[in-house]
This record gives structure tokens, sequence and C-alpha cells, in this order.
């Protein structure tokens, strides 16, 4: 009952937890691999899944998770998300149009090529943040950060897409 | 208040400013007309960006094929895996052992008894055969075997400890490459196959073990290993350190085998040779010349045999003319129509001739036995008397209850799929139970069949092991059934176990009725355990993968 019950599962999020992973890695091949080993997870803890949780929700804090630890372990050298107040100095003053002014949605390749560009320090929040739509404290924990180093990480996101897609637009509309 | 930050706007965007910093930022909103149309853009883009990576997800996730999942295998699978190689393992060594040693001597003792004139010339036809092709084939398949099962167990080993992909075929080079410069199996053998001749000269010495196929045979060098030969003419002067292993139409032996000698041939002569371990032998003339000894147990089985050295221990002898004149360390038992004891003949033991009649026995007086002489009747299966009256036979049902539960108990761990079987209502009772009875009739008729080709020798073997393992597996699995139907579904598996094989090992023990509720039982469990492996492998050959 167990196997058949999550194989729906399976069959109904793979994609979308697939989706999820090749975000946070920047790689189809290990969104792969991290994908299949979030539904091992899932399926060796099924018996403490509280059915009163969305499915989904559950099986996303497994693949962040996941897929954080593989970002960790990629990233030697200190921490994944650098120093709050290091991050601090450095977002940019000016103010550069927002993103929405930019680009219009028909255009969604240009951000997906600027999100795939940044940093795995940005990417992860950004994703977390707008594509998992977690909470401020929900990335905090995970990524186990204070909430504002969440906030300013988020900026600085959005200043580097926002510069890129400044320079990107400019580029292809000449 | 002065203007709010970049910062401070994303996040009150975001709804994500702790309380009282969003209370500031909120009333300052209403103020600062240009803040407010900040606020307005970037809660605008937070937006955007949302909608735009969800866009972009379902794009091209479209072509992303979901890939099958494989639930983990966990200490399960593994202990599957590890008992499938182990069994195969097992087999493979079996067959090997079968096939050159037991089979061929128990099959050309129990064809002395109907007597085929040409038995020897097919049966070393057939291991020239055998040989030539047999080896080789068997080599390769052996290492394919357990080389493609190892793999699977490290892939399995591998899987479970969540290695990522590129770590697994890493370890998979490394595992292939390792297998190549590892050893065959069975490299320290030397194969020499000719069509007339094959001499080892006095003054050679093999280290290896030897196999040699040819007309002829001449052994007259020093064999440090086994000597495995067939052929049309075999003599033996020389000294094998191992096992000797012969067949072939005649066999002269004069030299020295330091293990057991195992043969078959029409005349099987030992002249002044010694036998360092047992002797088996099946022929249709053996002789055994004063000259000659074997220092443990003799076997032999043929028309006549003619014993005139000593036996170290034992001599057993199945023939239609035995005559003995040498010397036994220990009894001499005898099948046979006909025993003469001559010459200066000495048993150490007893003297056990199994004859139809007494008059059989010549006993020249000279003959010296230490032990009784007996007369037996040829052996019989069953004593008389209630078997219910003996205490060894409940002893014995207990044993097999005790086995049958601990089988049953790892047996239903490793298959968890079959606690939740049932035998059905009527109609599907009867398919199951015809399937069963299918199963029973077909394995063992097509075993036969493949192993006809010689080819298929290894498959045959298989399915009647797998065959006779589901015999036994299917009355457990009724009982386990049983069981759950008597008590309720809530009761711990030990207990519903337990009850079930107790219920059907009386069952199958009644007097009159328990031979038949055996086979039904057994029917009924195979083709449940049948239908279980069909349901659990769609569209997959089942009989011959009973439980694997």
């Amino acid at each position: 009952m167990r196997n058949a019950a999550f194989e729906i599962l399976y069959k109904d999020y793979y994609v979308r937890v697939f989706g999820l992973c090749r975000r946070l890695l920047n790689s189809s091949e290990m969104a792969e691999d991290a994908a299949q080993e979030a539904f091992m997870r899932a399926y060796r803890s099924f018996g403490k899944y509280d059915t009163e949780q969305p499915f989904w929700q559950w099986i996303a804090s497994i693949a962040n998770h996941h897929c954080i630890d593989l970002l960790r372990q990629q990233n030697r050298t200190g921490a994944l998300f650098g120093d709050e107040a290091a991050e601090l100095e450095q977002l940019a003053d000016v103010d550069a149009p927002v993103l929405s002014k930019l680009i219009s949605v028909q255009e969604a390749g240009f951000l997906n090529k600027a999100v795939a560009n940044l940093s795995a320090k940005y990417r992860v929040p950004l994703v977390l943040a707008y594509f998992n739509q977690f909470s401020y404290e929900e990335i905090a924990q995970e990524l186990k950060i204070s909430r504002n180093h969440v906030g300013i990480l988020l900026l600085r996101a959005k200043q580097r897409l926002r510069a890129d897609l400044v320079s990107d637009t400019g580029e292809a509309r000449k | 208040m002065k203007h709010a930050t970049q910062l401070q706007l994303s996040m009150h965007a975001d709804v994500a400013l702790p309380a009282s910093e969003a209370v500031v930022v909120s009333e300052h909103l209403e103020t600062c007309p240009s803040c407010l149309a900040r606020f307005a853009e970037i809660k605008d883009e937070a937006g955007f960006i949302r909608s735009t990576l969800q866009i972009e997800a379902r794009e091209n996730t479209g072509e992303v094929t979901v890939p099958k999942f494989s639930a983990p295998s966990g200490l399960r699978g593994f202990a599957l895996a590890n008992l499938a190689t182990g069994l195969v393992i097992w087999l493979t060594q079996f067959l090997w052992k079968t096939l050159f040693g037991e089979v061929i001597v128990n099959a050309s003792t129990w064809v002395t008894s109907i007597y085929l004139p040409d038995i020897y010339a097919m049966s070393s036809a057939t291991l020239l055969y055998l040989l030539k092709e047999g080896t080789v084939m068997f080599n390769a398949y052996l290492g394919f075997v357990v080389l493609s099962l190892f793999t699977a167990t490290t892939l399995w080993y591998l899987l479970m400890h969540r290695k990522t992909r590129v770590t697994m075929n890493i370890c998979l080079v490394v595992f292939v490459m390792g297998a190549m410069v590892f050893p065959a199996p069975v490299n320290a053998l030397e194969v020499r196959m000719e069509e007339d001749v094959v001499t080892i000269a006095a003054s050679e010495t093999v280290d290896d073990t030897l196999l040699i196929a040819a007309e002829t045979i001449l052994i007259e060098g020093v064999i440090k290993g086994d000597l495995m030969v067939a052929g049309r003419r075999v003599v033996i002067s020389g000294t094998v350190e191992g096992n000797l292993i012969t067949f072939a139409d005649t066999i002269t032996i004069s030299g020295k085998v330091g293990g057991m000698a195992l043969g078959a041939s029409s005349t099987y002569d030992l002249r002044g040779a010694t036998v360092g371990g047992d002797l088996w032998v099946a022929g249709e003339q053996i002789g055994i010349d004063s000259e000659s000894s074997v220092v443990r147990n003799a076997s032999v089985a043929s028309r006549s045999a003619n014993i005139d050295g000593s036996v170290g221990k034992d001599l057993y002898a199945f023939a239609e003319t035995v005559e003995f004149s040498g010397s036994l360390g220990e009894d001499l038992e005898a099948f046979a129509n006909r025993m003469r004891l001559l010459g200066d003949a000495h048993v150490a033991g007893n003297v056990r001739f199994r004859t139809d009649s007494e008059d059989g026995l010549h006993r020249a007086d000279s003959v010296r036995v230490d032990g009784e002489v007996e007369f037996l009747d040829m052996p019989q299966e069953l004593e008389e008397g209630s078997k219910y009256a003996k205490i060894k036979y409940y002893l014995w049902q207990a044993a097999r209850l005790i086995g049958a539960f601990l089988v049953g108990m790892a047996f239903l761990w490793l298959v968890p799929g079959l606690r939740s079987m049932s035998i059905g209502a009527d109609v599907d009772t009867l398919k199951t139970a015809a399937i069963g009875l299918v199963t029973v009739v077909s394995v063992p008729i097509a075993a036969v069949l493949v192993a006809v080709t010689l080819v298929g020798l290894p498959i045959s073997f298989m399915a009647i092991a797998a065959w006779l393992l589901g015999l036994y597996l299917a009355k457990i699995v009724v009982g386990a059934v049983i069981g759950q139907l008597l008590l309720s579904e809530s009761d711990s598996l030990p207990r519903t176990l337990f009850v079930g094989l107790l219920i059907v090992l009386i069952a199958v023990n009644l007097p009159f009725i328990g031979g038949i509720l055996n086979l039904v039982l057994t029917i009924v469990g195979l083709g449940m355990l049948v239908q279980f492996l069909i349901g659990t492998l769609p569209g997959r050959e089942h009989r011959d993968y009973e439980e694997i």
C-alpha cells in the first residue's frame, strides 16, 4: 500500500522537485540525482509524514535540505552564504530600475539566464523565496543564517539581476 | 523619519520586516510618495520574479522524463542480493562437484545394474565432449555469473549508501578493472587434448590440476594436483598427489594416488597401486591385485569384483559376483548374488552379506573373519510397526516444525509481499491449485529436456534447485495463510505462522489422508508462490526463478 501511494506522489511531484533541484544546483545532471535522493529519503521516512501537511511542502523541504548540503560540500572554503556585515556593505546604492520595468513576462528567458548566472550564495535564497515561496524565517532556518542576512542576500540577488539585465537587454535590443 | 532603505523596502515587500520596524516603514510610506512609488515597484518586481520563475519551470520541465522510482533496498534488499549471490555460487560449486563427481559415478553404478553394452564407450564419448567444450563453457559461465552477481551486489550496496551517480560510475570502473586483472577461478588447470596419445613422461612433473582427454593416456610422471582423464585406454604408472578421476574403457593403475580415486570403466585394474584416500569405482570388471592397497574405504560396483589387495577400512561391494582374498581393516558389506572369500582373506571387522539366498556365499577354510558373518535381506526402506508409537518420530516432527518456522520467518521477512497473500474464494483456489500442479509436473520435465542439451545443464540444475526449494516453501506459505485465517489480522507474524505451520504439520501426518493433504497443500502453496511471482515479475518467465 505504502508503495502504491508513494508511487503516485512520486509521479505527480517528480517534475516539480526536479525543477527545484535544478534551480538550486544549477545543473540538470546533479538535479536528477538530487531529486532521486530526495524521494529516496522521503520514502524512507514516509511513515513519519504528517498527512495534514501538503506533500509539496514536505518533499520540497527534503529536497532543499539535500541540495544545500550538496552545495556546502562543493564549497569547502568558508561559509556558503558569506558574512552579513560584509554583504551589507556591498549593497549597491544606485536606484536601478526594477526587473519588471526591464523585461516583460514574455522575456522570461532573460531572467532565467540571469538567475542561472548568479552564484549559489544569491541563487539559493532567491529560489527558496520566490520559486519555493518560503518565508524569510524558513529560509533563515534552512540556511542557518539570520533573517536580516536573508533580506540582504535577496536584495543583493535582485540588484545583480537588475544590473545583469540592464546590460543584457541593452545589448539584445540594440 | 528619513527615507526607507532599499533593504527595508525589499523586506517589507516580502512581508519580512519585524513587526515594530514594519509599522515605522508603513507610516513613512504614507507620507513619502517617492518611497511609496519605489515600494510599489519592488513589490511588483517580487511578484514578477515569482511568476517568471514558475513559467520557466513549466516550460523546461516539460521535456523531463520521470525516471522509474526504485524503492531503496535497505537491509532486506542487501540480504536478498547476498542470498542470491550465495545461492548461485553454491549452485555452481555443487554443479561442478556433482557433474564430475557423484552424478556420473552414481549413474554408472545404476547403469551397471541394468547393463548396457556400450555404456562406457558412450560415457567416455560424452565426457570427451564435455571436457572439450564443457570446461570452457563452464568457466565462462561461472565467471560471468559470479561477476555479474558481484556487480549487482556492489551496485546495490552503493545505492544503499546514497552515493551519487558519479561515485557509482567510478566504483564501477574500478570494479570492472579489478575483475579483469583478478585471476580466473580455475587458472591452476591445465587441459591437454589430443586425438591419439597423451603421455606424461616419467621425467615430467605437472604442478597444476591436469585435465586430459584423448584416445590413449599414459601417465608415467608426477601430477601434483588432481588428475582428471577421459579416454579409451588409461594407464597410470606414475604418481598423482591429488585426486584421480578417470573415465575410460580400460583403466590400469600401477602407480600412487595421494587422494581419492574415482572412476568408471569397463575394466578397472589396480596392479601394485596405492590409493591414499577412498576408492570409488564402477565398471564391468574390477580387479585389485595383491600388491595394491587402498588406505581408506573402497566402494566398488560392477558385474564382477576381484579384490586381492588390502583395504584400510570398509569395503562395499555391489556386484553380481564378489571374490575377496585380500585383507580388510574393517567391515565388508556386499550386495551380491555370489560372494567368494578365498585364500588367506582376512576381515578384521564383520562381514555383512546382503543377498537373496545364503547359498551364494562360498568361504574357504583358511579365511579369517574376526567379527561376525551376517546374512541380511536386501535393504528394505521401512520397518513395520506404527511410526506414531516412537518418540523419535515426535522429536523429528518437532525439529521439522522449528525448522519450518525459522525458515518461514526469514522468508516472510525477505519477501514481505507474501504476508498479505490469501487463498481466495473457491474458483481462485482451484486456479491456484492448477498452477501449482502444472509447476510441480512441468519444471522437472522442462529441466530434463534442457539438461539433454548439455549447454542447458546449469540452468536445469538451478531450475531443479529452485523447484525443490519451492516445494519446501510451499507448505510454509500455506501455513502462514492458514494462521492468518484462523487468528485475527492484528496478531503478530510469529504467532500466526507458528499456529499455521502446526496445523499443516499435523494435517500432513494424519494417518491415511496425510499423504493426500500433503500433496494438496504443497500444490496450493506452490501455486500461490508462482502467482505471487507472476504478480511481481510481470511478463517474466517464472518457472526457473521460483524464489530469487
